[in-house]
């Protein structure tokens, strides 16, 4: 990938002539319910974009960056108020008149959202979306004219099909969806773009063609644009300078390539490492203990103090300052001048690679899988084959990932496996038994850990009693189970005080474990690990994806690993599938896939990976992009 | 909704807010309800017998709204028709729940054939204007007030099947539903522990929308001379007979009136109010 | 240009569909006479049969002495060629008694109707828009007493404020001469009109605030996109698809609110006609008047789905499928 714009010239913001483009001092967001306690979401935050910048906002889940995107265009939900300042070409737009402000939105500042799936209005055609951003769009007449316009601002988003302008958006990808938003975006030619999580809700291959389009019409257009992320490598990707956001308070800003050689806080430390390299095995991958607070939870103190290694008292005493550091950086850390040089050797001693993983005899494997296939009938249409012939084998107390995008069948595998799904043909024997037969019997020695932590607990069952119906429907003795219950909250590291809470009482993490502790209350051989991490906050993925080595090596267990996320299986599996269009197109050790990959899916798939090249150790081959 | 009041829930810290308008409702149901259950004790005077002396008088001391076209007191009537108020439309709504509850749930569960032809009965239902129906088939059938309840019973329970069954599709297809499926949990479990259990908001607010959709069927009905026998204190008949002493005493007409609209109103605003909180209380994210 | 012959193809597809549903109801309304206590020849004379000459006559008459499908088949031809059969208590013919009945209730309901959207369509937009404020609170009020108020509650109520009590508007019959009847229809329109205008208050109100909500619309704000095509494009047409679903209902429900409106005003319509022949048993008008409903509401129902297609593109194509 090209390095961003104004990375060359080593200028944290290219234009010094005249105010800013925008410049945010003090920015204050409070939520005021009319009917309960106020909260704070972001405490004083200060930033800047120059003409032409582009700029990386990177933080967790209660960060505060959604709502910061939506202050800076006045657009906050109800009951929730901005206070500060946030000027846009030295005008204050806080208290800019409202019809004045309706009037900035567009050719002012724009925001681009995050789900291509709800953004566009589904009773609009795509091009409609397009011509009423545009200068006169709204005017009769001149349809012609309008309609050959938003032709050419579709091609400039990568678009050249002329007749996607009148197709509904339910008709296309979610890719081309965030293609068409984008240019409906840019239709009234905004002199700043505030790109939310733009990438987030697409597949990696397409998550990659969103940030590098994006990069390139900021280039071509020389608009201000601030991408709004929770990856720090997708921001390095496309940004210049980068500010990392925790709990309401900004608590480093720095030049993107400089933040990436050296982060100047514990927090960017951890948020760097916890995100797991693609290039090596690093076991147990480095973690930021506890999970992301919200913010107003902690006043007075240094935000990350809790959860900070090098925290000491001064950490806890006052609430520390932004304060420069270095050339156009600056940190939040009352502590960094004395932890500089530890932060520097904990990088490097934390990301030690391990050794590459001993290979595993499959002559008695616990899952063997032959053929299968899978076709999904629709009423009155042609039926889609979801597998078409998936071969595959898991060892005893092996990991074995299974890599592929949507679509790629992957999850319709698991669910055959788990009994969610019956199999069109083929076989499935687990731990020597054919599926198929005895469907009751499936469940004890195969289980499965979802995606989504928030949706596979029922809200209205503390998550002790979840865990203990799962014994309960088991066979576990009646006298038995307390013990039981508290021995499986112990074994995947939460204390018998979460025992009566309710799901929507723990953190994303924490849900994930309690999953985790009900798959192992039926003792299975194998677990299906359904994207496991992906919904998780980065800080918390690596101690989720260490629990789960940790309890293979303990319990014996093996895993398919399902995931999107190369970087996440470099970690956790033994060997690699790759799976493509219900296919199986390449299998092997995981060194040999991600280093020497020799199908040509597999190599765009590691291409996509945001920073791939840039950071790696070990250069990889050149990838064949296929078009 | 200007004030309310704050009471403690549960084991939880936050305190639930009870807006004015549902404390009011509360407390005209609880009236009603105490009036079906104690009235006879402490209303003396017939509800039954006519006095030719004193038709349709207007309020005063010895009767409190009056007196109606045969000269029996509004008020006695309008307590001792409590009764039929409450019961009629608490059957329709307690079977239109425990129906929707059983079959709703296991429709949106299953699917496939069961919830095929569930929802073909549904939809041929759906079409129809109930209470038109229920207007001729009880004249056909010459029924009275149990006859009204069984037909407004039946043609009311399709609303409530293909509200229960759209939540329960919804719940089927939640991760937590297929995990409990392949933990091994047992399918009665998931569907009347799990499922039933996280749409209970909807089925509560459905019982309160069916009570007053059922009390103003009834009334409705017993206003044309259909359900209750002729001379019962009954707020509808009460309403239909109060007509002819409009101009003499109009609270023989007005009073049940009221009292319909008024419960009504009260058990539609605990529906919505019921209903309304539901995504505040489940909302987790 | 796919799409247009989709169009055309579902519209005909969810026409068909009607035909069984047709079926059933008329088979329906013909086997109502069997219900009857006495079967159909006491539904036919009206419950008094004399003696076995008059019986055995009716039974003739009636073919009711042949298979009850071949029953049905000249029962259905004659409904098919508008003969209903004669009403057992004035006896007209049933479609001439409909005929005659018909204009004024269409009047009700469709005034009715027409009022209530009038009112609530930009009651609960502005509702929504100012949620919170003066207005919204009043369309909440409204929205929830109306709707939980029975009409003949209303009526009555009405009849004795104007009819009784101020005295200014006739709340009895139909009166002669348009301007006569248009000052007697006043009152049951608004009746009819009242509940409709709780309900649709209710339910514009909700689907616009859904509407306010929604990603797209604050895509199209951040956009930039102005005040008036942000609530026409985005806003009102996504939030007519939940409103069109509710008005079908209205034609449904508004049917059965004007047999009560009818009643308490002594207006010689429909359902003045319904609440005679069912005190009556009057058969043959019951038979005659529900299949009317019914194909009533039957048409209604597809027409709201045909309306739906043209304002959602997402329903053919998910049909065509």
């Amino acid at each position: 990938m090209p390095p961003p714009s104004g990375l060359e010239e080593g200028l944290p913001s290219p234009s010094r002539s005249g105010p800013p483009l925008l410049e945010v001092t003090g920015l204050e967001i409070v939520h005021r319910p009319k009917n309960g306690a106020q909260r704070t979401i972001l405490a004083g935050v200060d930033l800047e974009v120059g003409l032409g910048e582009t700029i990386g906002i990177v933080g967790e889940s209660g960060s505060g960056k959604s709502m910061l995107a939506k202050a800076v265009a006045r657009l906050l939900p109800r009951e929730v108020h901005a206070g500060g300042s946030v000027r846009f070409r030295g005008t204050e737009l806080l208290t800019m008149r409202k019809r004045q402000m309706d009037a900035l939105r567009g050719s002012g500042v724009t925001i681009l959202y995050q789900d291509p799936f709800t953004m566009l209005n589904p009773l609009l055609r795509c091009g409609d979306h397009i011509i009423e951003g545009l200068p006169g769009g709204t005017r009769r007449g001149r349809r012609r004219a309008l309609r050959d316009e938003a032709v050419r601002r579709l091609a400039e988003v990568g678009i050249d099909n002329p007749d996607v302008v009148n197709s509904y958006p339910f008709e296309l990808s979610g890719g081309m969806r965030q293609r068409v938003a984008l240019a409906a975006a840019l239709a009234s030619d905004p002199a700043l773009l505030v790109a939310d999580e733009p990438s987030t809700a697409l597949d990696v291959t397409t998550q990659a063609e969103v940030l590098e389009l994006l990069r390139s019409t900021q280039v071509a257009r020389g608009m201000g644009l601030v991408l709004i992320t929770h990856d720090l490598r997708v921001a390095f990707s496309v940004c210049a300078r980068v500010y990392v956001l925790y709990a309401g308070s900004v608590l480093e800003s720095a030049p993107a390539n400089e933040l990436d050689r050296e982060p100047l806080h514990p927090y960017s430390l951890g948020l760097l490492v916890s995100d797991p390299p693609v290039d090596r095995r690093v076991s147990p991958l480095p973690m930021i203990e506890g999970s992301v607070p919200s913010p107003g939870d902690v006043t007075n103190q240094c935000n990350f103090a809790a959860r900070c290694a090098w925290a000491e008292d001064v950490c806890r005493s006052a609430a520390p300052p932004l304060v420069t550091v270095g050339p156009a950086r600056k940190s939040a850390c009352v502590r960094i001048s004395e932890i500089r040089p530890a932060l520097g050797r904990a990088r490097a001693e934390l990301l030690q690679a391990s050794p590459p993983p001993a290979p595993v005899d499959l002559t008695d494997a616990v899952l063997r899988v032959r053929d299968l296939r899978k076709v999904f009938a629709h009423r009155g249409g042609r039926p889609t084959e979801a597998l078409r012939g998936v071969s595959l084998d898991v060892g005893r107390n092996e990991s074995v990932g299974l890599v592929g995008e949507s679509g790629s069948g992957k999850t319709t595998l698991a669910r055959c496996l788990v009994g969610l799904e019956t199999p069109t043909s083929g076989t499935i024997e687990i731990a020597g038994l054919e599926v198929g037969a005895p469907a009751a019997k499936l469940h004890k020695t195969v289980q499965i850990v979802f995606q989504d932590p928030y949706s596979s607990l029922d809200p209205r069952q503390t998550v002790g009693s979840s865990v203990r119906e799962t014994l309960r429907a088991n066979g576990c003795a009646r006298g038995r189970l307390d013990e039981r219950v508290a021995e499986l909250f112990a074994e995947v590291g939460l204390s018998s005080s979460y025992l009566r809470r309710l799901p929507a009482r723990l953190s994303g993490g924490e849900r994930q474990r309690v999953a985790i502790a009900r798959a192992l209350a039926v003792e299975p051989e194998l677990i299906i690990c359904d994207e496991p991490v992906s919904a998780l906050d980065v800080s918390v993925q690596a101690q989720v994806l260490n629990l789960f080595t940790e309890l293979r090596e303990r319990l014996g267990l093996s895993y398919l690993f399902i995931t999107h996320d190369l970087a996440v299986v470099r970690q956790v599996v033994d060997r690699i599938y790759v799976c493509y269009r219900g296919e199986i197109v390449e299998h092997g050790t995981v060194d040999k896939i991600l280093d020497a990959p020799e199908h040509a899916y597999t190599a765009r798939l590691i291409a996509s990976i945001p920073g791939a090249t840039a950071s790696s150790a070990r250069p990889l081959p050149a990838p064949m992009i296929p078009r | 909704m200007i004030g309310g009041l704050a009471l403690p829930v549960g084991r939880r810290t936050s305190r639930l807010r009870v807006p004015v308008t549902i404390v009011v409702s509360s407390v005209f149901i609880l009236a009603v309800v105490v009036g079906a259950i104690a009235g006879p004790t402490f209303i003396h005077t017939s509800t039954s017998a006519p006095n030719p002396l004193s038709v349709g008088t207007m309020p005063s001391h010895a009767h409190l709204f009056g007196t109606d076209e045969l000269g029996r007191d509004v008020f006695a009537r309008l307590v001792a028709g409590t009764t039929t108020a409450l019961t009629g439309p608490l059957i329709i709504a307690i079977s239109g729940f425990a129906v929707s509850a059983l079959v709703g749930v296991a429709a949106g569960y299953f699917g496939g054939a069961l919830d095929a032809v569930t929802m073909r009965f549904v939809d041929f239902m759906f079409a129809l204007p109930a209470l038109l129906l229920a207007i001729v088939i009880v004249t056909v059938v010459q029924g009275g007030y149990w006859i009204a309840v069984l037909v407004l019973a039946v043609l009311n329970v399709q609303g409530d099947i293909r509200l229960v069954r759209g939540a329960a599709l919804e719940q089927r297809n939640l991760v937590y539903v297929e995990a409990a499926r392949v933990t091994g949990i047992s399918r009665f479990s998931i569907m009347y522990r799990h499922i039933a259990r996280n749409i209970l908001p909807i089925l509560l607010a459905d019982f309160a929308t069916d009570f007053a959709g059922a009390l103003v069927a009834l009334a409705g009905l017993a206003f044309l001379g259909l359900g209750a026998e002729p001379g019962t204190p009954d707020w509808g008949l009460m309403l239909t007979e109060g007509q002819t002493v409009l101009f003499e005493n109009p609270f023989a007409a007005l009073a049940p009136g009221i009292a319909i609209v008024l419960l009504a109103v009260s058990v539609n605003l605990i529906g919505d109010w019921l209903y309304e909180r539901r995504a505040s209380a489940i909302g987790g994210r | 240009m796919k799409r247009q012959s989709g169009l055309a193809g579902y519209a005909l597809r969810r026409v068909l569909l009607v035909v069984p549903l047709v079926l059933a109801v008329t088979i329906a309304v013909f086997l109502l006479t069997s219900l009857v206590p006495g079967g159909p020849v006491a539904a036919l004379i009206g419950g008094h049969a004399t003696n076995t000459a008059e019986v055995n006559a009716i039974r003739a008459r009636y073919h009711l002495n042949e298979s009850l499908v071949s029953q049905y088949l000249t029962w259905a031809s004659q409904v098919l060629h508008g003969n209903l059969g004669r009403s057992i208590f004035s006896s007209e013919t049933v479609a001439s008694e409909i005929r005659s009945r018909l204009p004024v209730t269409l009047v009700l309901n469709g005034v009715g109707i027409f009022v209530a959207l009038l009112v609530s369509v930009p009651l609960g937009s502005i509702a929504a828009a100012r949620r919170g404020g003066l207005i919204d609170r009043v369309a909440v009020g409204v929205g929830v007493f109306l709707s939980s108020a029975p009409n003949f509650v209303m009526a009555i109520a009405l009849v004795y404020l104007f009819g009784i009590r101020f005295n200014i508007l006739p709340v009895e019959g139909l009166g002669s001469g348009l301007a006569s009847e248009a000052q007697h229809l006043v009152l049951p329109c608004v009746v009819m009109a009242v509940a409709p205008l709780g309900f649709m208050t209710k339910i514009v109100r909700a689907s616009m605030l859904e509407q306010l909500e929604m990603d797209y619309v604050a895509f199209a704000r951040a956009r930039g996109v102005g005040r008036w095509r942000l609530y026409r494009a985005y806003i009102v047409r996504n939030a007519l698809i939940p409103i069109v679903t509710a008005s079908g209902l209205l034609i449904v429900t508004s049917l059965t609110a004007t047999v009560f409106v009818e009643d308490v005003f002594g207006i010689p319509g429909l359902g003045q006609l319904l609440v005679s022949s069912v005190t009556n048993s009057d058969i043959p008008v019951i038979q005659g008047l529900v299949l009317l409903v019914a194909l009533w509401v039957i048409v209604a129902n597809v027409a709201i789905d045909l309306v739906y297609v043209a304002i959602d593109p997402r329903v053919s194509f998910r049909r065509l499928r």
